[in-house]
Protein backbone atom coordinates (compact mmCIF):
# COMPACT_ATOMS: atom_id res chain seq x y z
CA UNK A 1 0.00 0.00 0.00
CA UNK A 2 2.53 2.35 0.91
CA UNK A 3 4.64 1.94 -2.39
CA UNK A 4 0.84 2.34 -4.17
CA UNK A 5 0.70 6.26 -2.46
CA UNK A 6 3.87 7.20 -3.35
CA UNK A 7 3.39 6.08 -6.86
CA UNK A 8 0.39 7.35 -7.46
CA UNK A 9 1.66 10.64 -5.70
CA UNK A 10 4.74 10.89 -7.86
CA UNK A 11 2.91 10.06 -11.23
CA UNK A 12 0.28 12.95 -10.43
CA UNK A 13 3.34 15.19 -10.40
CA UNK A 14 5.20 13.71 -13.39
CA UNK A 15 2.73 14.01 -15.40
CA UNK A 16 1.52 17.36 -15.01
CA UNK A 17 5.23 18.42 -15.83
CA UNK A 18 7.55 21.36 -14.82
CA UNK A 19 6.82 22.22 -11.37
CA UNK A 20 4.96 25.77 -9.85
CA UNK A 21 5.18 25.89 -6.35
CA UNK A 22 5.69 23.32 -3.82
CA UNK A 23 3.93 23.90 -0.45
CA UNK A 24 4.52 22.49 3.15
CA UNK A 25 1.99 23.29 6.10
CA UNK A 26 1.11 22.38 9.62
CA UNK A 27 -1.96 20.03 8.92
CA UNK A 28 -4.24 19.95 12.41
CA UNK A 29 -6.60 17.70 12.41
CA UNK A 30 -9.35 19.55 14.46
CA UNK A 31 -6.86 22.48 15.13
CA UNK A 32 -4.97 20.89 17.46
CA UNK A 33 -3.41 17.14 16.19
CA UNK A 34 -0.69 17.96 14.65
CA UNK A 35 0.72 16.93 11.17
CA UNK A 36 2.16 17.92 7.63
CA UNK A 37 1.05 18.49 4.37
CA UNK A 38 3.32 18.78 1.56
CA UNK A 39 2.01 19.61 -1.88
CA UNK A 40 2.82 20.97 -5.46
CA UNK A 41 0.50 22.83 -7.57
CA UNK A 42 0.51 23.62 -11.00
CA UNK A 43 -1.76 26.54 -12.43
CA UNK A 44 -3.85 24.73 -14.72
CA UNK A 45 -5.45 27.77 -16.66
CA UNK A 46 -4.54 32.08 -15.53
CA UNK A 47 -6.35 35.06 -16.74
CA UNK A 48 -6.80 38.76 -15.67
CA UNK A 49 -9.95 40.51 -14.44
CA UNK A 50 -10.23 44.34 -14.71
CA UNK A 51 -12.90 46.10 -13.27
CA UNK A 52 -13.49 49.79 -12.94
CA UNK A 53 -14.27 51.06 -9.91
CA UNK A 54 -16.19 53.98 -8.89
CA UNK A 55 -13.26 56.49 -8.41
CA UNK A 56 -12.29 56.10 -12.18
CA UNK A 57 -9.15 53.84 -10.70
CA UNK A 58 -8.52 50.28 -11.81
CA UNK A 59 -8.94 47.48 -10.01
CA UNK A 60 -6.91 44.01 -11.86
CA UNK A 61 -7.15 40.67 -10.75
CA UNK A 62 -5.34 37.84 -11.36
CA UNK A 63 -7.06 34.64 -11.34
CA UNK A 64 -6.08 31.07 -11.59
CA UNK A 65 -7.44 27.51 -11.27
CA UNK A 66 -4.45 25.52 -9.93
CA UNK A 67 -4.31 21.45 -9.63
CA UNK A 68 -2.35 20.36 -6.42
CA UNK A 69 -1.27 16.65 -5.41
CA UNK A 70 -0.75 16.78 -1.95
CA UNK A 71 0.67 13.92 0.55
CA UNK A 72 -0.21 14.23 4.36
CA UNK A 73 -0.50 12.96 8.09
CA UNK A 74 -1.70 13.45 11.20
CA UNK A 75 -1.87 12.09 14.70
CA UNK A 76 -4.22 12.38 16.95
CA UNK A 77 -3.46 10.81 20.05
CA UNK A 78 -5.67 7.51 20.87
CA UNK A 79 -7.80 8.19 18.01
CA UNK A 80 -6.00 7.50 14.99
CA UNK A 81 -2.91 8.54 12.77
CA UNK A 82 -3.98 9.44 9.36
CA UNK A 83 -1.72 9.14 5.96
CA UNK A 84 -3.29 10.40 2.52
CA UNK A 85 -2.58 11.31 -0.57
CA UNK A 86 -5.14 13.92 -1.96
CA UNK A 87 -5.02 15.76 -4.98
CA UNK A 88 -6.82 19.42 -4.96
CA UNK A 89 -7.88 22.06 -6.98
CA UNK A 90 -8.28 25.62 -6.45
CA UNK A 91 -10.05 28.57 -7.98
CA UNK A 92 -7.75 31.68 -6.53
CA UNK A 93 -7.92 34.97 -6.83
CA UNK A 94 -5.70 37.15 -6.41
CA UNK A 95 -5.62 41.48 -6.11
CA UNK A 96 -2.59 43.82 -6.41
CA UNK A 97 -1.40 44.19 -3.60
CA UNK A 98 -0.80 39.93 -3.41
CA UNK A 99 -3.55 39.43 -0.97
CA UNK A 100 -5.24 36.21 -2.04
CA UNK A 101 -8.39 33.91 -1.67
CA UNK A 102 -9.15 29.97 -2.74
CA UNK A 103 -12.15 27.82 -2.87
CA UNK A 104 -11.37 24.69 -3.34
CA UNK A 105 -11.85 21.13 -3.20
CA UNK A 106 -10.17 17.48 -3.59
CA UNK A 107 -10.56 13.83 -3.71
CA UNK A 108 -7.89 10.85 -2.71
CA UNK A 109 -6.90 8.43 -0.49
CA UNK A 110 -6.35 7.87 3.22
CA UNK A 111 -5.21 5.27 5.19
CA UNK A 112 -5.93 4.96 9.03
CA UNK A 113 -4.27 3.06 11.76
CA UNK A 114 -5.57 2.91 15.37
CA UNK A 115 -3.84 2.89 18.79
CA UNK A 116 -3.14 0.21 20.61
CA UNK A 117 -5.93 -2.71 19.24
CA UNK A 118 -6.08 -5.52 21.62
CA UNK A 119 -7.91 -8.95 21.14
CA UNK A 120 -8.31 -12.11 22.29
CA UNK A 121 -5.97 -15.04 20.26
CA UNK A 122 -7.25 -18.00 19.32
CA UNK A 123 -5.63 -20.25 23.27
CA UNK A 124 -7.38 -16.62 24.87
CA UNK A 125 -4.49 -14.87 25.43
CA UNK A 126 -4.37 -11.15 24.89
CA UNK A 127 -2.77 -10.07 22.11
CA UNK A 128 -1.48 -6.62 20.15
CA UNK A 129 -3.34 -6.40 16.85
CA UNK A 130 -2.63 -3.85 14.31
CA UNK A 131 -5.44 -1.81 12.93
CA UNK A 132 -6.69 0.68 10.56
CA UNK A 133 -9.11 1.39 7.52
CA UNK A 134 -9.12 2.24 4.45
CA UNK A 135 -10.90 5.48 2.60
CA UNK A 136 -12.28 7.61 -0.13
CA UNK A 137 -11.24 10.95 0.97
CA UNK A 138 -12.81 14.50 -0.08
CA UNK A 139 -12.04 17.71 1.23
CA UNK A 140 -13.60 21.06 0.75
CA UNK A 141 -11.25 24.59 1.69
CA UNK A 142 -11.24 28.10 1.86
CA UNK A 143 -7.63 29.78 1.40
CA UNK A 144 -6.45 32.57 2.98
CA UNK A 145 -3.29 33.85 1.57
CA UNK A 146 -0.57 36.38 0.84
CA UNK A 147 2.02 36.59 -2.41
CA UNK A 148 4.77 38.05 -1.18
CA UNK A 149 6.63 38.13 -4.38
CA UNK A 150 4.08 41.37 -5.11
CA UNK A 151 5.64 43.96 -3.17
CA UNK A 152 8.28 42.48 -1.26
CA UNK A 153 10.05 40.10 -4.08
CA UNK A 154 10.43 37.21 -2.09
CA UNK A 155 9.06 34.29 -3.82
CA UNK A 156 7.10 33.02 -1.09
CA UNK A 157 3.18 32.87 -0.78
CA UNK A 158 1.76 32.40 3.34
CA UNK A 159 -1.44 30.74 4.10
CA UNK A 160 -4.17 29.74 5.94
CA UNK A 161 -6.23 26.98 5.02
CA UNK A 162 -9.48 25.84 6.87
CA UNK A 163 -10.98 22.58 5.66
CA UNK A 164 -13.97 19.84 6.03
CA UNK A 165 -12.72 16.50 5.30
CA UNK A 166 -14.84 13.30 4.60
CA UNK A 167 -14.15 10.07 4.50
CA UNK A 168 -16.08 7.13 3.19
CA UNK A 169 -16.85 4.11 3.66
CA UNK A 170 -17.66 4.21 7.70
CA UNK A 171 -20.64 3.52 9.39
CA UNK A 172 -23.35 5.75 9.26
CA UNK A 173 -22.35 8.17 6.43
CA UNK A 174 -18.69 8.34 6.71
CA UNK A 175 -16.74 10.62 9.33
CA UNK A 176 -15.78 14.33 9.17
CA UNK A 177 -13.07 16.07 10.21
CA UNK A 178 -12.18 19.57 10.46
CA UNK A 179 -8.70 20.50 9.86
CA UNK A 180 -6.59 24.04 9.78
CA UNK A 181 -3.42 24.08 7.38
CA UNK A 182 -0.83 26.51 8.10
CA UNK A 183 1.61 26.73 5.68
CA UNK A 184 3.96 28.39 2.84
CA UNK A 185 4.73 27.68 -0.36
CA UNK A 186 7.74 28.81 -2.77
CA UNK A 187 7.49 29.42 -6.38
CA UNK A 188 9.91 26.95 -8.66
CA UNK A 189 9.24 28.75 -11.38
CA UNK A 190 7.43 31.41 -13.04
CA UNK B 1 13.60 10.73 3.43
CA UNK B 2 11.13 11.81 6.45
CA UNK B 3 7.64 10.93 4.67
CA UNK B 4 9.52 7.68 3.52
CA UNK B 5 10.24 6.88 7.03
CA UNK B 6 6.72 8.09 8.22
CA UNK B 7 5.14 6.04 5.27
CA UNK B 8 6.81 2.95 5.79
CA UNK B 9 5.78 3.91 9.86
CA UNK B 10 2.18 4.40 9.44
CA UNK B 11 1.65 1.46 6.75
CA UNK B 12 3.79 -1.37 7.74
CA UNK B 13 1.80 -4.94 8.82
CA UNK B 14 2.81 -4.63 12.28
CA UNK B 15 3.39 -8.11 14.16
CA UNK B 16 1.15 -9.56 16.62
CA UNK B 17 2.55 -8.78 20.06
CA UNK B 18 1.42 -9.83 23.45
CA UNK B 19 -0.15 -7.42 25.92
CA UNK B 20 1.97 -5.41 28.71
CA UNK B 21 0.37 -4.20 31.59
CA UNK B 22 0.54 -0.12 31.53
CA UNK B 23 0.70 0.55 35.11
CA UNK B 24 0.47 4.46 34.43
CA UNK B 25 -2.26 5.80 36.42
CA UNK B 26 -3.94 6.95 32.56
CA UNK B 27 -3.90 4.62 29.69
CA UNK B 28 -5.90 4.17 26.84
CA UNK B 29 -6.72 1.25 24.40
CA UNK B 30 -8.99 -0.29 22.13
CA UNK B 31 -10.79 -3.77 22.48
CA UNK B 32 -11.93 -5.56 19.08
CA UNK B 33 -15.65 -7.37 19.54
CA UNK B 34 -15.86 -8.50 15.98
CA UNK B 35 -16.14 -5.70 13.73
CA UNK B 36 -16.07 -2.90 16.33
CA UNK B 37 -13.05 -1.29 18.10
CA UNK B 38 -14.38 -0.12 21.46
CA UNK B 39 -12.56 2.88 23.04
CA UNK B 40 -11.19 2.12 26.53
CA UNK B 41 -9.90 5.04 28.83
CA UNK B 42 -8.44 3.09 32.45
CA UNK B 43 -7.76 5.87 35.09
CA UNK B 44 -6.64 5.79 38.53
CA UNK B 45 -5.53 2.95 41.13
CA UNK B 46 -4.45 0.18 39.00
CA UNK B 47 -2.51 -1.56 41.99
CA UNK B 48 -5.52 -1.68 43.89
CA UNK B 49 -6.65 -4.63 41.81
CA UNK B 50 -10.11 -3.40 41.36
CA UNK B 51 -11.49 -1.86 38.40
CA UNK B 52 -14.52 -0.13 38.19
CA UNK B 53 -15.97 -0.86 35.18
CA UNK B 54 -18.75 2.18 34.20
CA UNK B 55 -21.59 1.90 31.79
CA UNK B 56 -22.71 5.20 30.54
CA UNK B 57 -26.32 6.22 30.46
CA UNK B 58 -28.03 8.18 27.53
CA UNK B 59 -29.00 6.51 25.75
CA UNK B 60 -25.75 6.17 23.85
CA UNK B 61 -24.11 9.08 25.62
CA UNK B 62 -20.67 9.93 24.63
CA UNK B 63 -17.96 8.95 27.78
CA UNK B 64 -14.64 9.84 26.97
CA UNK B 65 -15.45 13.28 27.27
CA UNK B 66 -17.58 12.64 30.47
CA UNK B 67 -13.72 11.50 31.70
CA UNK B 68 -11.75 13.77 30.35
CA UNK B 69 -13.39 16.60 31.81
CA UNK B 70 -14.26 14.69 35.06
CA UNK B 71 -17.67 15.61 34.83
CA UNK B 72 -18.51 12.41 37.95
CA UNK B 73 -15.95 14.23 39.53
CA UNK B 74 -14.05 10.74 40.61
CA UNK B 75 -10.29 11.52 39.52
CA UNK B 76 -9.58 12.88 42.94
CA UNK B 77 -11.95 10.42 44.97
CA UNK B 78 -12.80 7.26 43.97
CA UNK B 79 -10.02 6.90 41.22
CA UNK B 80 -7.47 7.35 44.26
CA UNK B 81 -8.71 3.71 45.48
CA UNK B 82 -9.70 2.55 42.37
CA UNK B 83 -9.35 2.33 38.52
CA UNK B 84 -12.15 3.36 36.71
CA UNK B 85 -12.56 2.23 33.05
CA UNK B 86 -14.77 4.57 30.74
CA UNK B 87 -15.58 2.87 27.59
CA UNK B 88 -17.45 4.27 24.76
CA UNK B 89 -20.42 1.93 23.44
CA UNK B 90 -21.03 0.90 19.93
CA UNK B 91 -21.77 3.87 17.78
CA UNK B 92 -20.95 6.98 19.74
CA UNK B 93 -17.92 9.33 20.14
CA UNK B 94 -15.24 8.41 17.93
CA UNK B 95 -17.14 5.19 16.19
CA UNK B 96 -14.22 3.69 13.63
CA UNK B 97 -14.21 1.77 10.93
CA UNK B 98 -17.89 0.09 8.98
CA UNK B 99 -19.62 -1.85 12.56
CA UNK B 100 -23.14 -3.46 12.54
CA UNK B 101 -25.31 -3.25 15.47
CA UNK B 102 -26.68 -6.70 15.53
CA UNK B 103 -29.65 -7.98 15.38
CA UNK B 104 -30.72 -6.86 18.80
CA UNK B 105 -28.21 -3.36 19.56
CA UNK B 106 -28.69 -3.70 23.38
CA UNK B 107 -27.51 -7.77 22.82
CA UNK B 108 -24.84 -6.54 21.36
CA UNK B 109 -24.17 -3.66 23.95
CA UNK B 110 -24.13 -6.58 26.33
CA UNK B 111 -21.80 -8.30 24.07
CA UNK B 112 -19.68 -5.68 24.06
CA UNK B 113 -19.65 -4.77 27.95
CA UNK B 114 -18.92 -8.52 28.64
CA UNK B 115 -15.69 -8.65 26.11
CA UNK B 116 -14.30 -5.14 27.89
CA UNK B 117 -14.80 -6.55 31.38
CA UNK B 118 -12.87 -9.84 30.23
CA UNK B 119 -10.16 -7.89 28.81
CA UNK B 120 -9.55 -5.79 31.49
CA UNK B 121 -9.67 -9.00 33.95
CA UNK B 122 -7.31 -10.73 32.47
CA UNK B 123 -5.00 -7.97 31.16
CA UNK B 124 -5.09 -6.37 34.78
CA UNK B 125 -5.80 -9.72 37.00
CA UNK B 126 -8.36 -7.51 38.62
CA UNK B 127 -11.66 -7.84 40.40
CA UNK B 128 -14.45 -6.24 38.30
CA UNK B 129 -17.18 -3.79 39.50
CA UNK B 130 -19.33 -2.96 37.04
CA UNK B 131 -21.15 0.23 37.92
CA UNK B 132 -23.71 1.69 35.21
CA UNK B 133 -25.71 5.13 35.79
CA UNK B 134 -29.37 5.60 34.44
CA UNK B 135 -29.65 3.98 31.17
CA UNK B 136 -26.08 2.35 31.41
CA UNK B 137 -27.74 0.95 34.93
CA UNK B 138 -30.08 -0.96 33.23
CA UNK B 139 -28.10 -2.11 30.75
CA UNK B 140 -25.92 -3.61 34.11
CA UNK B 141 -28.74 -5.74 35.20
CA UNK B 142 -29.61 -6.83 31.63
CA UNK B 143 -26.36 -7.75 31.60
CA UNK B 144 -26.70 -9.64 35.19
CA UNK B 145 -29.48 -11.09 33.51
CA UNK B 146 -28.50 -12.23 30.11
CA UNK B 147 -24.85 -13.59 31.48
CA UNK B 148 -26.35 -15.19 35.06
CA UNK B 149 -23.29 -16.65 37.30
CA UNK B 150 -21.02 -16.39 33.96
CA UNK B 151 -21.15 -12.61 34.05
CA UNK B 152 -17.31 -11.16 34.54
CA UNK B 153 -17.55 -8.72 37.49
CA UNK B 154 -17.83 -9.87 40.79
CA UNK B 155 -20.03 -7.09 41.82
CA UNK B 156 -22.63 -4.54 40.22
CA UNK B 157 -23.95 -1.47 41.06
CA UNK B 158 -26.82 0.32 39.27
CA UNK B 159 -27.01 4.07 39.88
CA UNK B 160 -30.08 6.09 39.03
CA UNK B 161 -31.53 2.94 36.67
CA UNK B 162 -35.42 3.01 35.92
CA UNK B 163 -36.24 0.03 35.11
CA UNK B 164 -39.74 0.89 33.77
CA UNK B 165 -40.47 1.94 30.36
CA UNK B 166 -43.24 4.71 28.65
CA UNK B 167 -45.38 1.83 27.20
CA UNK B 168 -45.42 -1.90 28.19
CA UNK B 169 -45.07 -0.61 31.73
CA UNK B 170 -46.25 2.70 31.88
CA UNK B 171 -48.97 1.48 34.68
CA UNK B 172 -46.46 0.26 37.11
CA UNK B 173 -44.19 3.64 36.12
CA UNK B 174 -46.85 6.05 36.61
CA UNK B 175 -48.13 4.26 40.05
CA UNK B 176 -44.39 4.44 41.32
CA UNK B 177 -44.36 8.49 39.99
CA UNK B 178 -47.48 9.15 41.57
CA UNK B 179 -46.23 7.68 44.80
CA UNK B 180 -43.06 9.96 44.22
CA UNK B 181 -44.61 13.13 44.04
CA UNK B 182 -46.67 12.51 47.25
CA UNK B 183 -44.18 11.47 49.37
CA UNK B 184 -41.81 14.14 47.92
CA UNK B 185 -44.64 16.56 48.68
CA UNK B 186 -45.02 15.15 52.33
CA UNK B 187 -41.16 15.36 53.07
CA UNK B 188 -41.02 18.70 51.90
CA UNK B 189 -43.92 20.26 53.90
CA UNK B 190 -42.20 18.13 56.80
CA UNK B 191 -38.85 20.07 55.84
CA UNK B 192 -40.84 23.39 55.39
CA UNK B 193 -39.84 24.20 51.86
CA UNK B 194 -42.06 25.95 49.44
CA UNK B 195 -45.12 24.23 51.57
CA UNK B 196 -47.74 26.62 50.27
CA UNK B 197 -46.77 24.85 46.96
CA UNK B 198 -46.46 21.43 47.93
CA UNK B 199 -50.12 21.49 49.61
CA UNK B 200 -51.45 22.32 46.11
CA UNK B 201 -49.69 19.32 44.70
CA UNK B 202 -51.17 17.09 47.46
CA UNK B 203 -54.89 18.47 46.38
CA UNK B 204 -53.89 17.75 42.81
CA UNK B 205 -52.91 14.05 43.90
CA UNK B 206 -56.18 13.93 45.93
CA UNK B 207 -58.01 14.62 42.87
CA UNK B 208 -55.94 12.30 40.86
CA UNK B 209 -55.83 8.67 42.11
CA UNK B 210 -54.14 7.15 38.84
CA UNK B 211 -51.76 9.07 36.51
CA UNK B 212 -52.75 7.80 32.82
CA UNK B 213 -53.58 8.62 29.60
CA UNK B 214 -57.16 9.96 29.36
CA UNK B 215 -59.32 10.25 26.78
CA UNK B 216 -60.29 13.82 25.05
CA UNK B 217 -58.12 16.11 23.00
CA UNK B 218 -55.31 16.12 25.63
CA UNK B 219 -54.52 12.65 26.72
CA UNK B 220 -51.37 13.33 28.26
CA UNK B 221 -52.41 15.99 30.81
CA UNK B 222 -51.89 14.16 33.75
CA UNK B 223 -48.67 13.37 32.58
CA UNK B 224 -47.99 16.73 31.65
CA UNK B 225 -49.28 18.09 34.79
CA UNK B 226 -46.66 15.65 36.96
CA UNK B 227 -43.67 16.95 34.78
CA UNK B 228 -44.73 20.35 35.40
CA UNK B 229 -44.24 20.26 39.20
CA UNK B 230 -41.41 18.05 38.83
CA UNK B 231 -39.13 20.63 36.19
CA UNK B 232 -41.33 24.17 39.32
CA UNK B 233 -40.11 22.19 42.44
CA UNK B 234 -37.38 19.44 42.75
CA UNK B 235 -35.14 19.08 39.14
CA UNK B 236 -34.29 23.19 39.70
CA UNK B 237 -32.55 22.08 43.47
CA UNK B 238 -30.92 18.36 41.83
CA UNK B 239 -29.98 19.63 38.36
CA UNK B 240 -27.29 18.74 36.24
CA UNK B 241 -23.65 20.02 36.45
CA UNK B 242 -23.21 22.57 34.27
CA UNK B 243 -20.23 22.08 32.21
CA UNK B 244 -17.96 24.79 31.83
CA UNK B 245 -16.49 26.98 28.74
CA UNK B 246 -13.20 25.24 29.53
CA UNK B 247 -14.56 22.08 30.07
CA UNK B 248 -15.90 22.12 26.66
CA UNK B 249 -12.89 23.34 24.82
CA UNK B 250 -10.69 20.15 26.53
CA UNK B 251 -12.91 17.57 24.83
CA UNK B 252 -12.98 19.19 21.96
CA UNK B 253 -9.53 20.42 20.77
CA UNK B 254 -7.27 17.89 23.73
CA UNK B 255 -9.73 14.80 23.95
CA UNK B 256 -9.16 11.45 21.96
CA UNK B 257 -12.42 12.76 19.95
CA UNK B 258 -12.61 13.82 16.42
CA UNK B 259 -15.64 16.33 17.72
CA UNK B 260 -17.91 16.21 14.30
CA UNK B 261 -19.14 12.61 14.90
CA UNK B 262 -18.59 12.64 18.79
CA UNK B 263 -21.63 15.43 19.20
CA UNK B 264 -23.03 15.78 15.58
CA UNK B 265 -24.17 11.90 16.13
CA UNK B 266 -26.24 12.63 12.86
CA UNK B 267 -25.58 9.05 11.76
CA UNK B 268 -26.94 7.65 15.19
CA UNK B 269 -30.23 9.66 14.50
CA UNK B 270 -30.44 9.01 11.04
CA UNK B 271 -30.51 5.33 11.63
CA UNK B 272 -32.73 5.31 13.98
CA UNK B 273 -30.71 3.84 16.50
CA UNK B 274 -32.12 5.82 19.30
CA UNK B 275 -35.67 4.85 19.05
CA UNK B 276 -34.24 1.21 18.29
CA UNK B 277 -33.12 0.80 21.71
CA UNK B 278 -36.07 2.46 23.20
CA UNK B 279 -38.26 0.02 21.78
CA UNK B 280 -35.90 -2.96 22.39
CA UNK B 281 -36.47 -1.32 26.25
CA UNK B 282 -39.95 -1.54 25.56
CA UNK B 283 -40.09 -5.50 24.43
CA UNK B 284 -37.47 -6.62 26.99
CA UNK B 285 -39.61 -6.05 29.97
CA UNK B 286 -36.91 -5.93 32.38
CA UNK B 287 -39.10 -5.78 35.10
CA UNK B 288 -40.36 -8.90 34.44
CA UNK B 289 -37.10 -10.75 34.41
CA UNK B 290 -35.30 -9.67 37.93
CA UNK B 291 -35.87 -12.79 39.30
CA UNK B 292 -32.93 -14.12 37.11
CA UNK B 293 -30.67 -12.06 39.47
CA UNK B 294 -30.48 -14.74 42.38
CA UNK B 295 -27.11 -15.07 43.20
CA UNK B 296 -24.94 -11.93 41.85
CA UNK B 297 -23.85 -8.57 44.44
CA UNK B 298 -25.91 -5.91 43.66
CA UNK B 299 -25.50 -2.22 45.08
CA UNK B 300 -28.95 -0.56 44.12
CA UNK B 301 -28.67 3.33 44.63
CA UNK B 302 -30.47 6.19 43.68
CA UNK B 303 -31.25 10.13 44.90
CA UNK B 304 -34.33 10.61 47.32
CA UNK B 305 -35.30 13.67 44.86
CA UNK B 306 -34.85 11.58 41.27
CA UNK B 307 -37.50 12.01 39.11
CA UNK B 308 -35.97 9.25 36.24
CA UNK B 309 -34.92 6.57 38.74
CA UNK B 310 -37.85 7.30 41.48
CA UNK B 311 -37.04 5.41 44.98
CA UNK B 312 -40.04 4.02 45.18
CA UNK B 313 -39.58 1.99 41.95
CA UNK B 314 -36.10 1.11 42.99
CA UNK B 315 -37.46 -0.18 46.86
CA UNK B 316 -40.10 -2.21 43.91
CA UNK B 317 -37.66 -3.36 41.89
CA UNK B 318 -35.05 -4.54 45.16
CA UNK B 319 -37.82 -6.51 46.28
CA UNK B 320 -37.95 -8.22 42.83
CA UNK B 321 -34.21 -9.60 42.84
CA UNK B 322 -33.96 -12.44 45.20
CA UNK B 323 -30.09 -12.48 45.28
CA UNK B 324 -29.34 -12.23 48.92
CA UNK B 325 -26.48 -10.21 47.98
CA UNK B 326 -28.56 -7.59 47.77
CA UNK B 327 -28.19 -4.06 48.74
CA UNK B 328 -29.68 -0.49 48.48
CA UNK B 329 -28.96 3.19 49.18
CA UNK B 330 -31.52 5.69 48.94
CA UNK B 331 -29.44 9.04 49.10
CA UNK B 332 -31.10 12.18 51.03
CA UNK B 333 -31.31 15.65 49.59
CA UNK B 334 -29.85 13.97 45.72
CA UNK B 335 -31.41 13.93 42.56
CA UNK B 336 -30.83 11.82 39.00
CA UNK B 337 -26.94 12.55 39.40
CA UNK B 338 -26.45 11.10 43.24
CA UNK B 339 -22.78 10.70 42.78
CA UNK B 340 -22.36 14.82 42.73
CA UNK B 341 -25.17 15.92 44.31
CA UNK B 342 -24.25 13.76 47.40
CA UNK B 343 -20.24 12.95 46.86
CA UNK B 344 -19.04 12.24 50.27
CA UNK B 345 -21.79 9.67 50.80
CA UNK B 346 -22.34 8.00 47.89
CA UNK B 347 -18.33 7.33 47.65
CA UNK B 348 -18.33 6.36 51.09
CA UNK B 349 -21.52 3.77 50.28
CA UNK B 350 -19.05 2.74 46.69
CA UNK B 351 -16.09 1.90 49.40
CA UNK B 352 -18.36 0.21 51.59
CA UNK B 353 -19.90 -1.89 49.23
CA UNK B 354 -16.65 -2.70 47.09
CA UNK B 355 -14.23 -3.43 50.19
Amino acid sequence: MKHLIVIAFLATAGVLGAQSAISLAYFGETITHPGLKVGISFPLHQWEQRKMLRKGQEKVLDKRLDLSPQLGFYYHQDYQTGLFVLPELSYIRQNAKGNYTALGIGAGYMHTRVPRVYDFDTSGEIEQIGAGYHYFISNYFATFGKDLSVNKGIPLSIYAKPQLMHALPNAGKGIWYFALELGFSVKMSE
Amino acid sequence: MLLASILAFLLCNCSKETFEVDTASKTFFHVKNGDYLIPVLLRGNTASKKIILYVQGGPAGNTLDFATVDYPEWKNTLEKDYAIAYYEQRGTGNRQGNFDFGQNILQTYIEDLHKVAAFLKKAYGAEIIMMGHSFGGGLTLRYMIEYGQSGIPQKYIALNAPVTTDVSTASLRWQFRRAFLFNTAKLEISRNRKVERWNEVLKWLEKTPVIEKIPGDAPYQLMQQWNEYIEELVYPNYAEKNVKVRDYLKAIFFSPYNPIPAYLRKDFEDKGIGSLILQEEEDYVLINRLSKIDQQAVLLITGRYDDICVPEELSYVFEKIPSPEKQIKIIDEAGHDSFLHQAAEFNQILKSFIQ
